[in-house]
This record gives C-alpha cells, structure tokens and sequence, in this order.
C-alpha cells in the first residue's frame, strides 16, 4: 500500500522536524481525522504497511535529494541524526542520543 | 538475527547493589535485601575489559540500576565515574544514567547529577493515590511524598529528568488525570511501563484478554492530550517507536536484548549476563542462572565465548528466528525480550508475548493508522506545524 504523492509530501514536510515533529503531526491528524479508516480487513498486513512506509520514507528522501524541496530549511545534520551514520541509531535526537539500540528495542526499565 | 563479528557494547547495566530502601508490591527482583555494595576494583576490571576489547561503540550508556543505586553513597559514584573517565579512550563517549525511585534525591546528588551530566529516571505511577497502591516503603507506607520531594529536588537544581510510571487497572482509566498531574509537578518526558510478571511477580493485569484495547485507547488518547498540550517533551512509547517505523528502505532495525553482549549487565559480586537485565540474578538450573562469568576472573573474550557455545544463546536466536517467520512486526522489534519471553512463554524460542503486545504492537498499531489519517486528509489540509513547546511550571495543569 504505497501511498500517493500526497502522502509522501505531508511526510517530507515533518519528517525534518524530527520525533517531536512527527509525533506532533500525527497525533493531530489522529485526533483530527473526520473520516474512519479502511476496516483492518481490507488494508494489507502490518508487515506490508510498515514495508509501505519505509518505501514511502525514501521517496521523500529521494524528493529531497533532487529538488531540495520541501527540506529546504533544514539543516542535513539534523537528518541524519535521525538515522544515523551508516547504520540506525535509536539514539542521536534526544539529548544528544541515548546510545545504540536505545530505550525502545532495548530495554524499558530505564 | 545477524551476529555481529565482533560484540557492540553499547549498553552496560550495572546493579552496585541488590539492596532496595523500598518494597514495591510488583516488584520481581529476588535479592532486594541483600546489602553487598560492589567495589571500586570490580567497576574498574569491567571498564579496563571493556575499553580493551575495543567492543565498545562509540557512545556507551552506563546504566546504574537495581535495587536502589542511590542507597550508595554520592562518594562511590565520584570515584567510579573519575575512574572510568580516566581510562575512556578518546574515541568513546561515557554518559551515566541512573533509575531511581527518587526518595533519596537531595542536593547533594543533584550535583552529581550535573557535574556528569547524568541522565535521571525516575519511577513515579502517578498522582499520590496511584502511586501509593504498590510503591511502599518497608514499613508499608506510601512513598509518594519521598519521592515528590526528589523531583521536586530536581527541578529546583535544573536537573532534566524523565519520569517511569508502571500502569495498573485504576491508571488505564486515566490518561487525563495522569497528564494533569505530570504538567502540575513539572514533568515533560514521560514513559510507561504495563506492570509484568516476571521473576516471582504474577501480574494480574498482563494476561487479560482486554488489555490491548485498554492501553492503546490509554495511549492514544495520552499521547493526543500530551500533544495537544504542547508542554511535554517526550512519550517513550511513541516517540521512540517513530524513528523505528519512519526509517528507510535499507536500514536495519537493531535490537540490543537479543545480540551476545551488546547489552553487558553485571552484579555488585562481578558476575555478567547479557541479554534481559531482568535475568541477571535469577535462579534457573538449565540456563546456569543465566550467568556468562564474573569480570573479576575472565576478560570478556572468555565471557563472550561461553555466551556463543551457551543454551542461553541458542535458545534466544531460535525465538528471534521464530519470531522473524512468523511476525508482523519483526521489522521493527527484532526477535521481542528475552525475559518476557521466558516468563510468559516458559521458554526463550517462542514468540509473541503480551509484552510485545503493549511494547511493539500497540505503539506501532497507533502510528500506522495515524498516517494512514495523515495521508488520506483531504489536500488543502496541510499537516499541523510542529509548535515551539512552551515551558513547563509548577502548578501549570493540563488545558
């Protein structure tokens, strides 16, 4: 379920905003969402949403990359934070990074 | 699950001692009256092994944990952060952290606190007739008003802090309550824990068939008024599912509790495990009490070779394996913890536990439908611009 060029610019426009961004975004179209979503039984699986997904965090790099639009502003650091250098770090934007691995897929009773 | 040629520590837990100034009622660890304080020389053998090794990643989070590290004194922890300081390569950056139940925070740790940058957790279930249900002292009292007092303690000092709340049947129903009590008490990083069982603690929670839709109804609707809000900082349990989720083609999701040493947990009498932290002081005569070896008489390449030829080892790959044929959400999880698996499953090579429900599935679950809300808005509504967080003040409440 790859989404259209919609998606991938509402994506490309909080994606530079880091966690926090993202988090904000999507917790106010959550709240703020009129319609009902597709009844589970007719989307994909999880593993192919979530596969969908990375498909579509690519597109908005790969947006990005050619035209610089709309991550103009954004400070190329601050994306890589996200992912980190050369392989995933949980860590990186919170307090300057809580480590590999971090919290979530780690441990939670820290 | 791939294993690395080399081990990346990038986490080390460190109980200094077993001992707890409290008595939780679902608490799981066994050896919480035992007083033993681990050494200064066991602490420096760890740290010696673990910058010769050259395992270390480039930052390693030392985590200071069960029972209560603040029973031991501020002293030990100057001599222990100014030692391994000493050894650091230049290469790797050290940050301390501790968990705490905060009853003994006072000025004098807080300086400790900034003078290394110490990152601060601390376990608070909520306002004063949540937390009292199971944080008791010894005696049976609540130990709200102790523990108040530290964060307070806390925030007088300008020490950042994130707070623990173990979630209970009452608290499920409360997410507005609960937020109303961090923002009154200055509380803007804020994490969730679903009370488990584990070890000897049966939870009466866990294992109820309509806990996944209590919690995520409790999360969403926490994570959409802390949002709203504009005054917290961080929700754990969503806003560090996001960069797992939100990554792209091509970059792999790690998971520390399942890869031989990339977690590194030792006791106050020097003996290491890996894996699970909860497993380390733990009986099981299959598993060798899920030991690896003790720092103070093997160099970590030893220990690291008994983790490789060990059941534990074995066991934890196949459930990761299992896990990876069989689940949804293996691409952002990994192979589930270990321990969990264990004490609900009552093995390591299963699979889905309901701490994986709460933990991975739940958080995942949210964030997928609330993209799929995100990418189906009509055209003309541009996502919501990420607003400037305002400060938290004491005595703010929720709007």
């Amino acid at each position: 379920m790859t989404h259209d060029r919609r998606s991938l610019r509402a994506l490309a426009q909080l994606l530079p905003s880091g966690a926090l961004g993202l988090s904000v975004g999507l917790a106010a179209a959550d709240a703020a969402a009129t319609t009902t979503p597709e009844p589970d039984g007719g989307k994909p699986s999880v593993a192919v949403r979530l596969e969908s997904l990375r498909t579509d965090v690519s597109g908005a790099i790969e947006q990005y990359r050619r035209d610089g639009e709309p991550f103009v502003a954004v400070d190329p650091e601050q994306l890589l934070a996200w992912w980190g250098n050369g392989g995933w770090r949980n860590g990186g934007w919170r307090n300057g990074g809580w480590g590999n691995g971090g919290w979530h897929n780690g441990w939670h009773n820290w | 699950m791939t294993v690395t040629a080399t081990p990346e520590i990038g986490m080390v837990v460190v109980q200094p001692t077993a001992f707890c100034n409290i008595a939780c009622t679902y608490c799981y660890l066994p050896d919480r009256s035992n007083k033993h304080v681990i050494a200064q020389s066991t602490v420096t053998r760890l740290f010696e092994q673990i910058f010769a090794s050259g395992w270390s990643c480039p930052e390693i989070t030392v985590i200071w944990h069960a029972g209560e590290p603040l029973v031991v004194p501020v002293s030990f922890y100057r001599e222990a952060f100014a030692t391994i300081e000493r050894m650091r390569p230049a290469s790797v950056h050290v940050k301390h952290s501790f968990q705490t139940n905060g009853t003994l925070i006072d000025a004098e740790w807080c300086a400790l606190f900034k003078d290394w940058s110490v990152g601060v957790g601390v376990s608070l279930d909520g306002p004063r007739e949540l937390h009292d249900l199971h944080r008791k002292s010894r005696s049976g009292k609540g130990t709200f008003d102790k523990t108040i007092a530290g964060i307070r303690s806390l925030r007088e000092n300008h020490v950042d802090f994130h707070v623990i709340s173990v979630l209970s049947h009452t608290s499920l129903d409360q997410p507005e309550e609960l937020l109303d009590f961090y923002l009154s008490e200055g509380i803007d990083q804020i994490c969730f824990n679903v009370e488990e069982s584990e070890g000897d603690h049966v939870s009466s929670l866990f294992h109820g068939p309509e806990l996944r839709i209590r919690y995520a109804a409790f999360l969403r609707s926490f994570w959409h008024l802390a949002r709203q809000s504009g005054r917290v900082r961080f929700v754990r349990e969503i806003d560090l599912a996001l960069p797992r989720l939100f990554r792209p083609e091509g970059v792999p999701a790690r998971n520390i509790q399942v890869e031989p040493l990339a977690m590194l947990n030792l006791d106050s009498h020097g003996n290491v495990s890996s894996f699970s932290p909860e497993l380390l002081g733990l009986k099981n005569k299959d598993y060798r009490d899920f030991l690896l070896g003790n720092i103070n008489f093997q160099s970590l390449q030893e220990i690291r070779d008994t983790c490789l030829a060990s059941a534990l080892y074995r066991d934890i790959t196949a459930g990761v394996q299992a896990c990876s044929r069989s689940c949804d959400y293996f691409s952002v999880c990994g192979g589930g913890a270990p321990v969990n698996k264990l004490f609900e499953n009552g093995s390591f090579t299963g699979t889905e536990t309901s701490y994986c429900t709460l933990t991975q599935m739940v958080p995942t679950d949210l964030i997928l439908e609330a993209y799929d809300r995100l990418a189906y808005r009509p055209a003309t509504e541009a996502p919501r611009p990420v607003a400037s967080l305002s400060p938290v003040h004491s005595g703010d409440t929720a709007a």
